[in-house]
């Protein structure tokens, strides 16, 4: 059984035109996958349909064999899968050590692992909107990893950073499939960042499909 | 990370939104438990004023039947004066009424008469009269005409008696008319015990403790038949004074002049004595509220002993309620209006900043969403950080709202006092046309220190109670703001959010 699976999945933004037509992938942990294509073709949509933050006209997105629904959406996103985002999205009246924090019961883990991405005792501390966007977006990777989610869904994670932080982050992402085993699902344009992953799937005219490697 | 922590920290970390609230809140808090005092004083202060003005509702026997009165004949043969033999007022009538009407706070029984009255049985010379009368002949009356004619005119040399069952329940005193400045009261037990005026006191040298003598006056022995003039020895027990200023023709009907004494003091030397020492004139009821004076009258008026062919008719004093219940009703209608005015204006502005506030939240709804924070946890939090911010404001409005409800209490107080002194002059045409002279001037007397004398002391301040039902009403449509304004933005899905927030 895989770790999340989208079965036949269809999706349209106003009912008419569909975005994504009867997808069907399977992903597992230990992998990292990475999902490119033209802008505006659905990736976002798609990684939406599988962090359960929206659900899809047709189909339906499984976990171990599970429908979301059946789950729940929210505890799918509380207990299952955990997002990194272009811009961050980091909680502007917390600090890194709170942000990092949120979707984490254990407050002693975080400090860790904040200094193990790189933040200083005094960076922790201070308001997140005092950070640079690399140190914003490592903050964010923490509260991701934190969560003890098995799947990371990461939109654009390099979206906004330089290419010495781009490549610090796929460090990251792929040492957290390593050493953690989790499943990481990556929508980007960086051909580096898809580089680094198992599996590459191309996202065209709502097709998805796999790509020899 | 729970919703409490995460209140916690937007209410410490966000200062500058919070305090904008905050103001807001406490602003609207503050004029609520500042009008809701108000008008818990005003309320009390209707109350006070209505209890220590007083008004009474008075049973009468019924003199309009014509088989109720008698001419009797004189010792000598010739036609006496015709007189009421009907039933009168007792104690036993008032028990009964009381027992059958719920609210009355007491009654007081009373009959009028006259008396001549001397301190020394030695020269039997009679008391000096109070001058008080303002006709031209009353002077004359006392000294002149009445050397000329002594047994037609000893009226006018004589002092008014009111015997009562209970002093400190008759009309004048419960109407601050008179007050009691020394000694006691009297009540219907007592034999030989009389109340007078401190001035007549002081005009011919008397005080407490000392004695007096009551006798008929010539008039009424002549008309019984009684030869021999009986003194009755009686003691002063009580000094009341005045409140208020009187006109009287003579001085011999002004309230300086009037004694106060038992029907057992009168049946002990008096030719008009009733036979049944417990029959009097007229019977007075008060209420715990004056306000119900009238539909007490109305239900007594209904009862069998009352009506056109009973034995008692009913009349009701409640003029100076009346008078002071316009401002008054005036202020308490303009404070609720307030209160509403208030809470509605306060609620929609609140509403407003509220929705405003929460749809600026959208960047970070959407986090929380996405990192799996339900709707109704992060609900929870934008309500327990409003009820912080409640809580701090209403806090802080309990002491401004001491302040401002003080001041504003007594600007218009001044305004509701000037409002009742206007209308003083002016009468009300419902009042009862049963009241004989002296009542009426002796109550409108009384209006003119009490009412406004009594509204002076209002006084203003903020109950528990009050504060309580602010923090609840407050929290409560705080509440309701901030769930009305979280609607639109939870009927979006989590995506349609993260869209927005890119």
């Amino acid at each position: 059984m895989s770790l999340m699976e989208l079965s036949s999945v269809s999706y349209s933004y106003d009912g008419k035109k569909m975005v994504l037509t009867d997808i069907s992938a399977a992903f597992e942990e230990r992998k990292m996958y990475a999902i490119v294509g033209p802008s505006g073709c659905g990736k976002t949509t798609l990684l939406s349909l599988l962090g359960g933050l929206d659900t899809p006209s047709s189909g339906s997105v499984l976990f171990n064999g599970t429908d979301i629904k059946k789950i729940g959406l929210s505890a799918h996103r509380r207990d299952n899968v955990s997002f990194i985002f272009q811009n961050y999205n980091l909680i502007d009246y917390m600090t890194p050590l709170e942000n990092a924090s949120l979707s984490s019961a254990a407050k002693e883990s975080a400090l860790p692992m904040l200094t193990r991405l790189g933040l200083t005792q005094s960076e922790v501390k201070r308001n997140v909107l005092k950070l640079s966007g690399g140190q914003q977006q490592r903050v964010a990777i923490a509260r991701a990893l934190l969560a003890g989610t098995k799947v990371i869904l990461a939109d654009e994670p390099t979206g906004n950073v330089d290419d010495a932080m781009s490549e610090e982050i796929a460090g990251l992402l792929k040492e957290s499939v390593q050493e953690t085993g989790k499943c990481v699902i990556v929508v980007t344009h960086s051909t580096d960042l898809a580089a680094k992953a198992d599996t590459v799937f191309l996202l065209r005219n709502g097709i998805l499909q796999k790509q020899n490697m | 990370m729970s919703s409490f922590r995460r209140a916690f920290l937007y209410v410490t970390r966000k200062r500058t939104k919070n305090i904008i609230l905050l103001f807001i809140i406490f602003i609207v808090a503050t004029l609520a438990l500042s009008a809701i005092a108000l008008r818990s004083a005003v309320e009390t202060a209707q109350l006070n004023v209505r209890q220590a003005l007083g008004g009474y509702f008075a049973v009468s026997p019924n003199t309009e039947d014509s088989s109720k009165w008698e001419t009797p004949l004189n010792a000598d043969g010739t036609s006496g004066e015709r007189r009421f033999i009907g039933e009168m007022p007792s104690t036993a009538l008032a028990e009964s009424i009381s027992s059958q009407i719920d609210g009355l706070s007491g009654f007081s029984l009373s009959s009028s008469y006259r008396a001549r009255i001397c301190k020394d049985l030695n020269d039997k010379e009679d008391l000096s009269l109070v001058p008080c009368g303002n006709g031209y002949v009353d002077a004359r009356m006392q000294s002149d005409i009445y050397q000329s004619s002594v047994e037609a005119n000893d009226y006018y040399i004589s002092f008014g008696l009111q015997t009562c069952t209970n002093s400190s329940l008759d009309y004048n005193f419960v109407g601050k008319a008179l007050s009691l400045i020394e000694g006691r009261h009297i009540d219907a037990s007592e034999t030989g015990v009389a109340i007078i005026s401190e001035e007549l006191a002081e005009r011919n040298g008397l005080t407490i403790g000392d004695t007096i003598y009551l006798r008929d006056l010539d008039s009424s022995l002549k008309t019984s038949g009684k030869t021999e003039v009986e003194y009755a020895p009686v003691s002063i027990v009580g000094l009341f004074e005045l409140h208020g200023t009187y006109e009287n023709e003579f001085s011999c009907d002004g309230i300086e002049n009037m004694i106060f004494t038992t029907q057992n003091t009168l049946k002990s030397y008096s030719v008009d004595s009733p036979n049944d020492s417990d029959s009097y004139e007229n019977l007075y009821f008060y209420a715990e509220d004056p306000v119900e004076l009238e539909s007490m009258a109305e239900t007594l008026s209904t009862f069998p002993q009352f009506g056109r062919d009973g034995d008692f008719t009913v009349s009701i004093n409640n003029r100076s309620i009346l008078l002071v219940e316009g401002p008054l009703t005036n202020i308490n209608q303009l404070i609720t209006i307030l209160i509403l005015l208030v809470l509605i204006v306060g609620v929609i502005i609140l509403w407003l900043v509220l929705s405003s506030q929460i749809k600026s939240r959208i960047h970070e709804t959407g986090i929380f969403l996405s990192i799996g924070i339900g709707k109704a946890n992060i609900l929870l939090q934008y309500i327990i950080e409003i009820t912080v911010i409640t809580l701090i404001a209403c806090t802080i409005a309990v002491f401004s709202s001491n302040i401002i409800s003080k001041t504003a209490g007594n600007l218009l107080l001044q305004d509701t006092i000037a409002s009742v002194t206007e209308e003083q002059d002016v009468l009300s045409p419902a009042i009862s046309q049963s009241l004989d002279d002296s009542e009426e001037q002796n109550t409108q007397n009384s209006n003119n220190t009490a009412s406004t004398s009594l509204l002076t002391e209002i006084s203003v301040s903020i109950q528990a109670s009050d504060v309580l039902l602010l923090f609840i009403a407050v929290l409560l449509l705080a509440w309701l703001a901030v769930f009305i304004a979280s609607i639109s933005l939870f009927r979006l899905k989590p995506r349609e959010i993260l869209s927005k927030m890119s």
